[in-house]
């Protein structure tokens, strides 16, 4: 038996994020849709991955998010010469005042509230790797020493689709770690006037903050009494099994065109980001609309496409329109 | 969870299962009402007799079957139960409440539903529930109508069209002999005897799968014997019709006319006593017995024809009394009197044979119907000839048609050449056109066609008397 929130929390809560909502489309103009996609990631407590193209206001997004939310953040540039041990932080030679010579852990640029990884695609393999088990454990081990990351911890990735020479590609593995990829598009004409109107340099006006640490936590701790019923639990899970080929009762297409499916993650994932929405939407349980809007931000990048269906201009999002009228929501 | 909620959850699992029951049970009926009426297709056609076997039976239980069949799954389909999650996000579909009722449906149900139920966008008191889906029946009632429908082919009798035809056959015969009988042209006893074979012969016929090969010789036997009566009553009578015609036109020939009189009412006495002419007055019948009492006593008749004449009471034998002997003008008279009584008689015979029109001795009696027929390839002697039925007036009969000093009447002679297959003639014209042509040219064999031959000589001829006329110029 689970318990709804009464209607006044709800609408509490539900205005502090439409704050945060607020200040994301003051920074980023007619992008309402992805602003919303990302605070639904971040009070998931997922990590999100923005793709697009140059200069369509990734960064800027990222930077307004850490600016309202109030978190302690860091920036990391992404280049094919970075170490790991330049994210993660390294030991250092110190003298202390009485003398005494020891060599103490500096921590690097990930032991933040908020690491915007930008151009993640430029760094090598090996530093790539250094992510992993920040992102998923929130924790850095580094000589013999496993170290704590701050909570909240978010990574905020952006990658360019184009310009691919000197990149590398993310790994499977560290894709399954972003909650939600979403795709940066370019914004309309009137919106495009609009932004040319109020900031002729670029320049977008300073943002204060709207809610802290704890106002956050406490927004992510909102999420999680977010009901989540049973017949939405079976969906996702329906869902997301049936991105996987290997099982008999997968559709067809899936069969022929996938070479991977999503993981339990994703379903985790998928789950917790419906009560993200479920929250802004100001309702007390999740409904099945709600994975239906995040199932292609949640299940998209986990889904490994075959040579197939390159070959016939399968992508994994019409992968995922295509599961989404093949799984009926009631089974 | 409050009570409306829980009602609605209720109503919508009854719903549910109702659906289930017909969705489960439609396609077994259909697969029982389809697998059914295949069975019912080749029992009813193709199985000879299926009602003597005692299949008639088996249509109530096959309907039965099919109805009650399927039946059996109903209890584990009604036994499926829906989970109450399912329920629950069924009703918030139903209610696009977007997830409110399937929180609501979770929570406990003595937890305060915090007012969240009235957020729901269709109100639980004006839900509706889904419409009943009827789609799945129509394949099943079209398999219903099929199978409905095959109860209507009748069952294949064996050999129907055969035993309709014996039926025909021999009610015709039996009506045939009916009207013969009606008539009084055949005796009583016998038309009494073949009507009894006949009866013997339709029992058989109906019991013994039809007929076989003795049953079908009875009934030809019994059949010719009807037609010939019929035939010989009628040659009979045409034969007393001549007669009297013959008396009348040559009444001073008394002994002859006597003669002719007597032996045909003899054999009409006989034979078909129904056919006797009954005189129109006592006078005319005692001038009559008279006529005959005197053949009698110069010996033309047998004694046995005396006693059917008098046995059907035509003649009495004199007592006593002596009369006088006949003459002219009293066969004359007769004469007449017979042709008019028997002319009638003539009229009754035509009309029991224009009831049935199809046999020999109605096809004579018939004008214009045809008439004997010598068998194939020979054509019928009286077809179209009018004269054919005033035999009795010799002098109408037709030219080459004449009396024969016994009484007996030659209706036609006929010479003709020896038939010839057109076959045959097309066979010849080709052995012909094969054995000159050109390609079967060989000079030891081949032969000058006979059309060609004139040409031929013509050639010669011609080609000698060129060489002479050239040598007496040179000279």
């Amino acid at each position: 038996m689970t318990t709804l929130l009464s209607e006044s929390d709800i609408s509490h809560f539900q205005s502090r994020a439409s704050e945060l909502l607020t200040g994301l489309n003051t920074a980023l103009l007619g992008q309402e849709e992805l602003t919303k996609l990302v605070l639904i990631g971040v009070l998931s407590g997922g990590h999100v991955l923005l793709e697009g193209l140059p200069g369509l206001g990734k960064t800027e997004l990222i930077k307004a998010l850490a600016a309202l939310s109030g978190l302690d953040h860091k920036r990391i540039q992404f280049t094919p010469d970075l170490l790991p041990a330049d994210i993660t932080g390294t030991q250092v030679f110190e003298e202390s005042d009485d003398h005494g010579r020891q060599l103490t852990f500096r921590p690097g640029p990930l032991f933040s509230q908020l690491v915007l990884a930008d151009e993640i695609n430029r760094a090598s393999p090996k530093t790539q790797s250094a992510l992993l088990q920040a992102m998923a454990e929130k924790q850095v081990s580094a000589f013999d020493q496993t170290y704590d990351l701050p909570q909240p911890f978010f990574v905020l990735a952006t990658q360019n689709p184009i310009e691919q020479d000197g990149t590398y590609p993310l790994p499977e593995a560290q894709l399954d770690r972003f909650a939600l990829k979403l795709s940066v598009t370019g914004i309309s004409t009137d919106t495009l006037t609009d932004l040319l109107r109020t900031r002729p340099h670029g320049i977008a006006t300073p943002l204060t903050a709207v809610t802290n640490t704890e106002g956050l936590q406490e927004l992510m701790q909102a999420v999680a009494q977010i009901a989540l019923p049973e017949a939405v639990l079976s969906y996702i899970a329906r869902l997301v099994n049936a991105t996987r080929p290997e099982l008999a009762d997968s559709p067809e297409l899936i069969q022929h065109h996938v070479r991977w499916g999503a993981s339990p993650r994703a379903a985790i994932a998928l789950g917790r980001s419906a009560c993200a929405a479920a929250l802004l939407a100001g309702r007390p349980s999740v409904g099945f609309t709600d994975v239906q809007q995040l199932a292609g931000a949640v299940l998209g990048h986990r889904i490994i496409c075959s040579y197939e269906a390159g070959l016939s201009n399968i992508t994994s999002t019409s992968i995922v329109e295509h599961l989404l009228s093949e799984v009926p929501e009631v089974c | 969870m409050s009570d409306l909620l829980q009602r609605r959850l209720a109503q919508l699992h009854r719903h549910r299962r109702l659906q289930r029951c017909f969705n489960g049970l439609m396609p077994l009926w259909m697969i029982t009402f389809s697998c059914l009426a295949l069975c019912l297709i080749p029992l009813r056609l193709a199985t000879p007799s299926a009602d003597s076997l005692g299949f008639t039976w088996l249509d109530l239980p096959l309907f039965l079957a099919a109805l009650l069949l399927p039946l059996y799954k109903l209890p584990q389909i009604w036994n499926i139960h829906d989970t109450p999650s399912r329920l629950a996000g069924e009703l918030d579909l139903l209610t696009h409440s977007n997830g409110l009722v399937m929180g609501l449906a979770e929570t406990h149900p003595t937890t305060p539903d915090n007012n969240w139920q009235s957020h729901i966008r269709v109100p639980l008191e004006n839900m509706q529930m889904p419409n009943f889906r009827w789609a799945a029946s129509l394949p099943t009632l079209a398999a219903f109508a099929c199978f409905c429908l095959c109860f209507f082919i009748p069952n294949n009798r064996a050999n129907t069209p055969q035993q309709q035809y014996i039926q025909t056959l021999l009610q015709k015969t039996e009506s045939q002999l009916d009207d013969l009988h009606k008539e009084k042209i055949i005796p009583d006893d016998w038309a009494e005897q073949q009507q009894q074979k006949l009866a013997t012969l339709r029992q058989r016929a109906q019991t013994n799968n039809g007929m076989d090969q003795q049953t079908w010789q009875a009934f030809d036997s019994i059949s010719r014997d009807v037609r010939d009566a019929g035939t010989a009553a009628a040659k009979r009578l045409a034969e007393s019709l001549a007669a009297a015609e013959r008396s009348r036109a040559q009444p001073e020939q008394l002994n002859l006319a006597l003669r002719d009189i007597s032996r045909s009412l003899a054999q009409l006495a006989t034979h078909n006593p129904g056919m006797l002419p009954h005189m129109s007055s006592r006078t005319e019948q005692q001038r009559l017995s008279q006529a005959l009492n005197e053949a009698m006593k110069k010996g033309m008749l047998t004694q046995k024809q005396w006693q059917a004449l008098c046995k059907n009471n035509v003649c009495k034998k004199n007592t006593g009394q002596k009369k006088q002997a006949c003459n002219a003008a009293d066969i004359q008279h007769i004469s007449s009197q017979l042709l008019e009584q028997l002319t009638k008689r003539k009229e009754s015979l035509k009309k029991c044979a224009l009831n049935k029109q199809c046999n020999s001795f109605l096809m004579a009696m018939c004008k214009q119907s045809g008439g004997v027929s010598r068998g194939p390839g020979h054509a019928p002697l009286f077809r179209n000839n009018k004269d054919r039925f005033h035999e009795g007036d010799s002098k109408q009969l037709a030219e080459g048609m004449h009396i024969n000093p016994d009484g007996s009447i030659t209706v036609a002679e006929q010479t003709r050449d020896a038939e010839v297959n057109d076959a045959i003639h097309h066979v010849h014209q080709r052995a012909a056109e094969r054995q000159f042509h050109a390609t079967t040219a060989d000079a030891r064999t081949s032969r000058t066609a006979p059309q060609h031959k004139q040409a031929v000589s013509r050639y010669f001829s011609e080609s000698s008397h060129t060489t002479q006329k050239q040598e007496a110029e040179k000279n």
